[in-house]
């Protein structure tokens, strides 16, 4: 009842203020146009009030940090404990030359390490193998072979780091590899911290790096869980990417939607497999992307984390908080950035990785400001990581904890986002779940039509996008053309083929008939395929025997 | 992404060293006299009567059914199993021009992606440019080519939809009905004329289940006709399940044309309509470049609208004068 | 005008074969992984290896300004790098298709 009075209350001196006040104003300075929209094409209201809030209790809806539901964050002290991990995406040429580039970014005070691999890796292809040719470590490291991975690593205690790799297809194949290196520098598996990307759905959804259908796809992935939950305590086993749904030109509704979707996916699987909920649902983390729209990206993932808490503890049983809790990675906007006035992507970086630190990231990369060109080279690279380090000793903003929790309009915007994901939870139910979704094309479309639409408000100039449709100005810019070196492509196949003279090839050719039958069977893949690596087998023979069992995938077509 | 077509200026090749270049296998003519074909140039019909006595070796196979049944991925599967037994396949598919634009994107190939550099295959794309039927006009004068071409067998991917099912049945030596088992609770319901075209029915995404269903359904109501039963052959496109059979169920129905005497009598069916069809054309060519055509034609659409004349009396005023009688 | 996808991942054999077996009038490339030095090359010296020379190769994608005058030399027509407004490309290939 008393509530109920104050709602009146309140409404009634709104009403006051929208006849008086604002109408004055209006007569005098009409606002600049009818609709004020997000990035996402979402309507924003001229003012929030504790009218939008109604309905919830501030308990139900954003509650303390550290504590169920989680929306301030979920560690009660936040960035007073301890900092996000500066984490930069990094990777080119061969493994010395990534090497090289690691130890420069630690130098600088980055704090953790995330691996970008090249194509052919991506898509489970040796650097002498035909479909690899010219691509050579141009967008990423060339890992083929163990030898590589120590190669990558050597001179780095990966007792002391915690690795990210960005690998999804072959993600099992690259794991193993990197275990075998760690156990090489004398490193227990117990010990190792890091993540694998390992998120194969969003890749029919959004990136297209599949290589095997989904159905085998996903029980690598499992294989990976039930082995990291025994082997690998500490291992994040997979990272649960909106990144490239958002990237490929999805809304920020959406991104938080599918990338839900596809984790209680993973969730579904794993229990399928007879694995209990609490045994490795603390060890799934998840990726999203700092986009420019300030209020919008950080209601997304406040709004994401409340989902995740309510779907584990209440539709999935979890009862260990730890399994509650939706720990991700940011990285701002790629797609944001401009190839008109470089520079200018330094200021847009510094507004989205704002939003990242305001919405409660783990860890976080930010793009160079010569994104639209090439990977990074180190001059860009150190000054995106300064972005970072401004914003965590200069800018006073990790201070305190959710600094904008309560925010009329921040809340209104976080229980916007988390209705629109749970409708589109039901309309993937609807289309018999989210495998059913992909062959049907479904997030696709949607994704397509989203890009569509903003690419369409740009060409229109409804949206102003600053150096592209305004404040144009002519000048080409230049910098420093990163390039891979011949010698690196030739000390890399040169490394191959010795390894392929000189392995001992009854033990490989043994290894991979047995990897072959744990595929054909029901067996956990990853001994085998740890096995595997150990005997000296390249990643493109280890998914070749893979492809063999598996075969390819075919995406369904849009128009 | 290759993009094409119509407006190009790049200079044309004479004809007769074009068919020439393709009885030798070469393909680059083939895709010219094709192109040649499609946009309707002049050169079309002298490049037709010289390939014409080349034709008449290709089995001609129509395939038919809704907008993602799997067309598409069944022919690849196929070009595959037949190319294993030593055959040169052609494939024509068809897809819908957009009415919007005028334009296309034609995207049958990604699915045919496995085969597209083998010799002994030919993939050829066609927009349906218009044409009510869904079938391009051009459709069939492209298999012609790819016979000549020398191709043992010519599979032609419709679009699936309006009248195009039963056109290709006329045209084609055998026609495959591909249908899918719907899933959940719908009904499934075969579209009127469908029971009475195919020689060979396939249900496909049987990998999905629920087939069963379809294929007691689709035995329950299908007839023998001229002796033949058309099979219901169950095929997974996406696995690779069932072409085999697919494959087999062709070569019988090829073999039981050829000993019956059908693949003659259908031939000639098939001329007797493509005479006509050529008569019509050209009658309609010469109506358009006829004096009558211009000025005199909007005072008759006045008259017609006005009710001063009626449509059929002002066509034959359009004909040439030996023609003119009323019919 | 009518675009055949040949959809994503195709080799420079694949593209070949299918640009002469749907005669096009030009073929497009998209290349943002940095392969381009390779890949586009290839195309021009297979299509003039099977006498189709005279099919329009255009490319673009992430291509640094340096890289463009070497791929021109190497028989591309045209490349568009980063930020070419879409206008610029569709007005190239309605005259290209006008044989300008
Ligand atoms: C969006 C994006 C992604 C998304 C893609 C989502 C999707 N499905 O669309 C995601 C996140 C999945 C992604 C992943 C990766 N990406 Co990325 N990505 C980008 C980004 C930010 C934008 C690309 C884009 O779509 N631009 C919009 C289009 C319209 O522009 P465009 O392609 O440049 O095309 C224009 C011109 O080039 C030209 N053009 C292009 N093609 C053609 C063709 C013809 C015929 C013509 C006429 C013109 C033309 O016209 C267009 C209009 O101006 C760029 C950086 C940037 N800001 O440009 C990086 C970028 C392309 N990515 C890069 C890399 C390295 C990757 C990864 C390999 C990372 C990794 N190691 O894991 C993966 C690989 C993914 C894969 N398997 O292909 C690098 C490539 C580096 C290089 N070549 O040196 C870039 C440049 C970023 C960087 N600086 O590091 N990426
Ligand atoms: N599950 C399943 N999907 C299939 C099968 N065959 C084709 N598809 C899918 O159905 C969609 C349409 O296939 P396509 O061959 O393009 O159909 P078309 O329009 O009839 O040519 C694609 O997404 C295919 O991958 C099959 O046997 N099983
Ligand atoms: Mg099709």
């Amino acid at each position: 009842m008393r509530a109920d009075e104050d709602q009146k209350a309140l409404d009634k001196e709104l009403k006051r203020w929208e006849e008086t006040t604002l109408r004055e104003a209006l007569k005098s300075l009409p606002e600049r146009r009818a609709e004020f929209l997000t990035t996402s094409s979402r309507p924003v209201k001229r003012l929030y009030t504790p009218l939008d809030l109604a309905g919830k209790t501030d308990e139900e809806r954003v509650g303390k940090p550290g504590e169920f539901p989680y929306t301030r964050g979920i560690h009660p002290t936040m960035y007073r404990g301890r900092l996000w991990t500066m984490r930069m995406f990094a990777g080119f040429g061969g493994a010395e030359d990534t090497n090289r580039r690691f130890k420069y970014l630690s130098s600088h005070g980055e704090t953790g390490l995330s691996v970008a691999f090249d194509m052919p890796t991506l898509y489970g292809y040796d650097t002498d193998a035909p479909e690899a040719k010219g691509e050579f470590g141009t967008c990423g490291v060339a890992v083929s072979s163990l030898e590589d991975m120590k190669i990558l690593f050597a001179g780095i205690d990966l007792r002391a780091v915690s690795t990210s790799m960005t690998i999804n297809s072959p993600a099992s194949a690259i794991w193993a590899m990197y275990l075998a290196a760690a156990e090489a520098q004398g490193a227990p598996l117990s010990s190792l911290r890091g993540t694998i990307q390992n998120d194969i759905l969003k890749e029919y959804q959004a990136q297209k790096e599949w290589i095997f259908p989904p159905e085998p796809s996903m029980r690598l992935v499992v294989d990976t869980f039930e082995f990291g939950a025994k082997e690998v305590p500490l291992w994040n086993t997979i990272s649960i990417s909106g990144y490239h749904i958002r990237e490929a030109g999805a809304t920020a509704g959406q991104e938080l939607a599918f990338t839900l979707a596809n984790g209680m996916e993973y969730v579904r699987w794993g229990i399928d497999r007879g694995l209990k909920v609490d045994d490795f649902a603390n060890r799934l983390s998840f990726f999203f992307n700092a986009h420019n729209d300030l209020f919008e990206e950080i209601a997304k993932y406040r709004a994401a984390r409340r989902i995740w808490a309510r779907e584990m503890r209440d539709t999935f049983g979890a009862k260990n908080p730890r399994s509650w809790l939706l720990r991700f990675h940011a990285q701002t906007a790629g797609v944001s950035l401009t190839a008109q006035q470089p520079e200018v992507n330094l200021v847009r970086t510094t507004v989205q990785a704002l939003a990242a630190v305001l919405g409660g990231a783990q860890s976080l990369h930010t793009n160079a400001y010569d994104e639209a060109y090439q990977v990074p080279n180190e001059a860009a690279a150190r000054l995106a990581l300064r972005t970072q380090q401004i914003l965590a000793h200069e800018s006073g903003v990790p201070n305190t904890v959710d600094p904008l929790g309560g925010s009329y309009f921040l809340e209104a915007l976080t229980d916007e986002l988390e209705e629109e994901a749970y409708r589109y939870f039901d309309r993937i139910q609807g289309l018999g779940g989210v495998i059913p979704a992909i062959r049907k094309g479904f997030f696709q479309q949607e994704i397509a039509n989203s890009a569509y639409r903003y690419q369409r408000e740009i060409e229109d100039r409804e949206r102003v996008i600053v150096g592209v449709n305004d404040f144009v100005v002519d000048e080409q810019p230049d910098f420093e053309v990163l390039r891979v070196s011949e010698a690196s492509l030739k000390a890399q196949t040169a490394r191959l083929s010795k390894i392929r003279r000189t392995r001992d090839s009854k033990k490989h050719t043994a290894a991979l008939d047995r990897l072959r039958k744990a595929c054909e069977s029901d067996d956990n893949t990853m001994p085998f395929i740890l096995d595997a690596v150990r005997a000296k087998a390249t990643l493109g023979e280890i998914c070749d025997v893979m492809r063999e069992v598996f075969g390819a995938y075919e995406e369904p077509l849009l128009y | 992404m290759p993009a094409r077509k119509g407006t190009a200026a790049r200079p044309r090749d004479p004809v007769p060293g074009l068919v020439d270049s393709l009885l030798k296998g070469d393909k680059r003519a083939a895709g010219k006299l094709i192109s040649l074909i499609e946009d309707d140039e002049p050169e079309a019909t002298e490049a037709l009567a010289r390939i014409h006595p080349h034709t008449g070796r290709a089995h001609v196979v129509g395939f038919t059914g809704p907008p993602g049944v799997g067309k598409s991925s069944l022919i690849n599967r196929l070009v595959r199993t037949l190319r294993g037994r030593a055959k040169k396949v052609g494939v024509v598919a068809v897809d819908p021009t957009s009415p919007y634009t005028g334009g296309a994107v034609l995207g049958d190939r990604i699915r045919m992606a496995d085969t597209g550099v083998d010799p002994g295959v030919f993939i050829r794309s066609m927009a349906t440019r218009g044409h009510a039927g869904g079938l391009a006009l051009a459709t069939f004068d492209a298999v012609r080519v790819l016979d000549a071409l020398g191709m043992d067998l010519v599979l032609v991917e419709t679009v699936g939809a309006g009248q195009s099912e039963v056109e290709i049945a006329t045209r084609a030596h055998s026609t495959v009905v591909v249908e899918m088992p719907m899933t959940g609770d719908a009904v499934q319901t075969m579209k009127a004329g469908i029971l009475e075209i195919g020689d060979v029915y396939v249900v496909n995404k049987v990998d999905l289940g629920n087939a069963d269903v379809l294929v007691a359904n689709l035995k329950f109501q299908l007839e023998a006709r001229d002796g033949w039963t058309p099979p219901i052959i169950r095929t997974a496109a996406i696995e690779g399940r069932g072409i085999d059979e697919l494959a087999d169920a062709l070569m019988r129905h090829a073999t039981f044309l050829d000993e019956t005497g059908l693949r003659k009598q259908r031939e000639i069916a098939r001329a007797r309509l493509e005479i006509l069809e050529n008569a019509q054309r050209l009658l309609a060519r010469q109506v358009e470049a006829g004096s009558a055509f211009g000025k005199d034609f909007e005072r008759m659409a006045e008259d017609v609208a006005s009710r001063r004349l009626d449509p059929n009396a002002a066509a034959r005023k359009l004909l040439p004068t030996s023609s003119r009688k009323p019919l | 005008m009518e675009v055949i996808y040949t959809g994503l991942r195709q080799s420079p054999e694949d593209i070949v074969e299918a640009a002469i077996q749907e005669d096009v009038d030009a073929i497009g490339l998209s290349c943002l992984s940095g392969a381009h030095m390779t890949l586009f090359p290839e195309v021009v010296k297979l299509l003039k290896k099977r006498k189709s020379g005279d099919i329009l190769v255009a490319g673009g994608g992430i291509i640094p300004e340096e890289d463009i005058p070497k791929l021109k030399k190497a028989g591309i027509k045209v490349v568009f790098g980063p930020g070419t407004p879409l206008r610029e490309i569709v007005a190239f290939f309605e005259t290209a298709g006008k044989g300008a």
